[in-house]
């Protein structure tokens, strides 16, 4: 029988292992394909998974049900994502006229029988995301990908729904600047 | 910003984040105003450049090592818990026997440090007359009175 994430978590903090260990194999892989997105590489992205799995097992108690644990997962693991962006200190800030260099690049890459195409495409993406602001990509990420509300996102980010909606305009601007003429 | 004055919500409106009535009546504005048709067929190409995304893999090495090391946090949060346990219980005990031993030694320094008369009542010793204060003198009085088989004779 599928237990619902609520009950999952009640159990673990009852201290059944069996129960938090079924929450990592259900969300370990969307959690991820998020983490990539805001990283950029997957092996970053596993690090920061592993953390958000550490974090919300330490913080089992303090979840109190007010959201779904999807919320309470991705809000933990966008943490640890701009944790990890921080600790870096690599951040490239890539610029428009790079981006679209990159861009150009791979417009003139071999068509869709090639092979190539779905590499470049992964490419695209994530150069268009690289440059993006933190801030940019996080509410880029959590619409475009996650198709999460302006209030789901402003619960995950601890931002008001107002600031949800002008980051992600102001995230649109930017991409609508950088993808002019990419089809 | 150049266009459509309505162009600064269709951001919200094309992610169905606008009121219903505000909804409808952008609705009909883009029908008529090829500004914001074209604004919101572009934020529609944004979406579609961002879905073709391919999907990173998990690998099962890395899947299961979040497991491992998430039963390696569970095991040392559980001798955490049992030992701040054991030191909680040991504290005690000692703080235990500081009071013990504490009360001991204020027993025996009563003796010590009690005024004269009253040591001379409690202890009931009888000492010579020379040396005591007036207190000490009148509490042997007492004493030896109170020892005589007809006190007050």
């Amino acid at each position: 029988m599928h237990e619902s994430d609520l009950e999952l978590l009640r159990r673990a903090r009852r201290g059944e292992d069996a129960a938090f260990h079924e929450l990592v194999d259900r969300y370990s892989v969307p959690l991820f394909r998020l983490a990539f997105l805001l990283v950029g590489n997957e092996t970053d992205a596993e690090d920061v998974v592993q953390e958000t799995l550490l974090g919300s097992l330490q913080g089992l108690k303090r979840f109190e049900g007010r959201s779904s644990v999807k919320t309470w997962l991705t809000r933990i693991l966008a943490k640890q994502a701009a944790l990890h962006h921080r600790s870096r200190s690599r951040r490239k800030t890539v610029s428009l006229e790079e981006a679209g260099e990159e861009l150009a690049m791979v417009a003139e890459a071999p068509g869709p029988d090639s092979g190539v195409q779905r590499v470049d495409t992964r490419m695209d993406v994530q150069a268009v995301l690289r440059s993006l602001s933190a801030e940019h990509r996080q509410v880029i990420v959590l619409r475009e990908f996650e198709a999460m509300s302006y209030k789901e996102i402003s619960e995950v980010l601890d931002i008001p729904c107002g600031t949800v909606e002008s980051r992600l305009f102001r995230a649109r601007e930017h991409l609508k600047k950088l993808l002019t003429g990419y089809k | 910003m150049a266009g459509c004055r309505h162009t600064g919500r269709l951001s919200a409106f094309y992610d169905g984040e606008v009121a219903d009535e505000e909804r409808r009546q952008l609705q009909e504005h883009i029908r008529h105003c090829a500004d914001c048709a074209a604004e919101v067929e572009r934020l529609r190409a944004i979406s579609r450049f961002l879905a073709v995304a391919p999907e990173p893999r998990l690998s099962p090495a890395a899947l299961q090592r979040f497991h491992r090391v998430v039963s390696g946090a569970s095991e040392r949060t559980v001798l955490r818990t049992a030992r701040a346990f054991a030191m909680a219980a040991a504290a005690m005990v000692v703080v235990c026997l500081v009071w013990l031993w504490q009360a001991d030694g204020a027993q025996n320094g009563y003796a010590l440090e009690a005024p004269e008369w009253e040591r001379a009542a409690v202890l009931q010793q009888v000492e010579q007359a020379g040396g005591l204060s007036a207190e000490a003198q009148l509490a042997q009085w007492i004493v030896e009175d109170l020892s005589r088989e007809n006190p007050g004779d």
